[in-house]
């Protein structure tokens, strides 16, 4: 038998206990995607059962605005060969209502809950970090970096400068843990962890949804043409991003893309991720990240 | 699934093993345990089904895509994975005979309603021919009136035309609507319902990925803007709805 430890590959996520996240130690391995899954609504819907088998060790919210938007015309979702595209929109009801509504009640769930935010400008951004980083029920705050700088028009996480300003510009405003999510679409992605990483990045999670359409009868599916691709299709793709990005960085990566069993989490933990994060699969079952909870916490 | 039999077009599946008792106009996520996945891997994410009667559960099926045909194909004996009941089902009128207007597979949820009402209420059924209509059986109404595209059975014609007949009526104001169908049939019921000043409830359809409120695909425009269809709907008042542009 090879030495695994030896090998390079498998050797990062040091398999008893996961590296901290800045100060913060996550109770266990599994996240939720972004916009995966709505605590609240699934509350509403399954009852306290829920609560009684939380499918996650760490609940992340929908990316969050800092104005109220009501998300892109249907057709919104197209499936396609084992994943889906989405054109969602990120509808969310803006800071002010989610710290009043939403946040108290995500703080009563069983398990410590990070804030994903997206900024269209600087401080846009700093309003949202500032405001979020403040609150008690917040355990880690991660950074979508997805969306392009209104003021120079780049998406932030294509581009090592812009993202190492907008990190460094929410690293300044806050002493929560700070998680980049990182853009697939980024041509250098290591050269992006890095500035995210040196700027005071805790943790980088990847990958997000890759851009994508679905076309019937000669046209799109999508109202908006295009979307992003997620799901059992692109795990080969975010396989390979965290693998690169791993290897350039020594903070946590936080590994997801068509995680849908216990064998594809351990792919991710062998590429170098720390931990995972289960998306689309959790559209097919509620509770497809139960399993892979309590395996990797078996480990 | 204990039964799977032909409807014309359609096919009757009758599950056992889920406990919750559904309400009429609410649904299920469905797929099959096994092979989901097959077609060039489509299915992937399970499909929503209206249940066609709630006891013995039963779904009507259009095999019109990948998944709806391996649901239709799976075999007796087969394992399903249903989640639900989901949604919110028809909302009755107190005091209001119950008119039901479904058009094609939008039978099913009516039939699972005229179950519900022990059979007191009126169907009007559209069809596109011969083999779609004989899912008018399923919907146990004292009196029905069909209509199909090509005249084989009842009026040819929309049942949009059966409805505006029927509410021409002077005792329209006896009456709350209850419909399925393509959605051009229910925003013309709609119309039509507005413009007689009757209650009326559409159970609506839109691409759903999860059925639960997690991915907010199934969007659709109401007064107030966009609702989960899965979570608010899938029947919707039809003096709610409305029109939203989205986000820039
Ligand atoms: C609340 C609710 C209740 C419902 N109840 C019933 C019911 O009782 N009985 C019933 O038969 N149906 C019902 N439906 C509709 C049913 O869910 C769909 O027919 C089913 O999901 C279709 O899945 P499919 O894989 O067979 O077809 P799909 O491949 O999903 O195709 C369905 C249609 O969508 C388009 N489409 C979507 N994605 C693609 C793609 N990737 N590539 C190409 N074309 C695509 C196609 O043009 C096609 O016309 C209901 C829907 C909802 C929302
Ligand atoms: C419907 C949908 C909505 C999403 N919304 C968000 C979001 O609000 N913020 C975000 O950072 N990522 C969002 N994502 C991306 C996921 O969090 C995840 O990065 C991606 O889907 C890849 O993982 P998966 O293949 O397991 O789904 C969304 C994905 C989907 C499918
Ligand atoms: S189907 Fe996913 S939110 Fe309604």
């Amino acid at each position: 038998m090879a030495d695994e430890h030896t090998t390079g590959e498998g050797a990062a996520g040091d398999r008893d206990e996961p590296p901290a996240i800045g100060g913060w130690r996550p109770p266990g391995r599994v996240f939720n995607g972004s916009g995966t899954f709505d605590a609240l609504a699934a509350l509403a819907v399954f009852g306290d059962a829920l609560l009684e088998r939380f499918p996650f060790d760490v609940y992340v919210s929908k990316t969050i605005t800092r104005e109220p938007r009501v998300g892109n015309p249907p057709p919104r979702i197209a499936e396609t060969a084992a994943g889906m595209v989405n054109s969602i929109g990120l509808p969310n009801k803006g800071l002010a209502r989610f710290l009043a509504e939403d946040l108290p009640r995500l703080g009563e769930l069983p398990v410590p809950v990070c804030v994903s935010v997206m900024g269209h400008s600087g401080d846009e951004l700093a309003a949202l970090v500032a405001a979020v980083g403040e609150r008690e029920e917040v355990a880690a705050i991660e950074l979508n970096v997805s969306c392009p700088n209104v003021e120079s028009g780049l998406v932030i996480g294509q581009d090592p400068g812009e993202t190492a300003r907008a990190v460094a510009r929410a690293r300044a405003l806050t002493t929560k843990p700070l998680v980049v999510k990182l853009t697939p679409t980024a041509s250098d992605q290591a050269a992006v962890a890095r500035a995210a990483a040196d700027a005071g990045a805790d943790a980088l999670s990847l990958v997000n949804t890759f851009p994508g359409t679905v076309f019937a009868r000669g046209r799109p599916l999508l109202a908006r043409g295009h979307g992003g691709l997620s799901g059992p299709a692109i795990k080969p793709l975010a396989l390979a991003q965290v693998r690169t990005v791993a290897a350039a960085v020594r903070i946590p990566v936080i590994g997801m893309g068509g995680i849908a069993a216990v064998a594809d989490a351990e792919d991710f933990l062998a590429a170098g991720a720390s931990y995972v994060a289960v998306g689309t699969a959790n559209f097919r079952d509620p509770l497809a990240a139960l399993p892979i909870r309590k395996a990797l916490r078996a480990m | 699934m204990v039964a799977s039999e032909a409807v014309g077009r359609y096919r009757l599946l009758t599950v056992d093993g889920v406990d919750q008792p559904p309400a009429p106009g609410q649904f299920y996520m469905l797929a099959t345990a096994e092979r989901w996945g097959g077609e060039e891997g489509r299915p992937w994410l399970a499909r929503p089904f209206s249940h066609a009667t709630a006891d013995p559960l039963t779904f009507l099926v259009d095999p019109v895509g990948p998944g709806s045909r391996r649901l239709a194909s799976a075999a007796v004996g087969e394992e399903l994975l249903a989640l639900g009941p989901l949604g919110r089902g028809f909302a009755l009128v107190e005091g209001r005979r119950a008119l039901l207007v479904g058009g094609g597979i939008g039978v099913a949820p009516l039939a699972a309603l005229a179950e519900a009402l022990d059979g007191s209420c009126e169907a009007l059924l559209g069809f596109r021919d011969e083999p779609c209509a004989r899912a008018a059986r399923l919907v146990t109404a004292t009196e029905v009136a069909l209509a199909s595209d090509d005249g084989s059975v009842g009026r040819r014609g929309f049942v949009t035309e059966l409805l505006a007949e029927r509410l021409a009526r002077s005792d329209h104001e006896d009456y709350a609507i209850y419909a399925c169908g393509p959605e051009p049939m229910l925003a013309e019921v709609g119309r039509i319902a507005r413009a007689w000043g009757v209650p009326c409830q559409l159970a609506y359809e839109a691409p759903m990925a999860c059925g639960y409120g997690a991915c907010f695909g199934c969007a659709v425009a109401t007064r107030t803007g966009f609702v989960r269809l899965c979570l608010e709907g899938p029947v919707l008042d039809a003096y709610e709805l409305g029109d939203t542009g989205g986000d820039g």
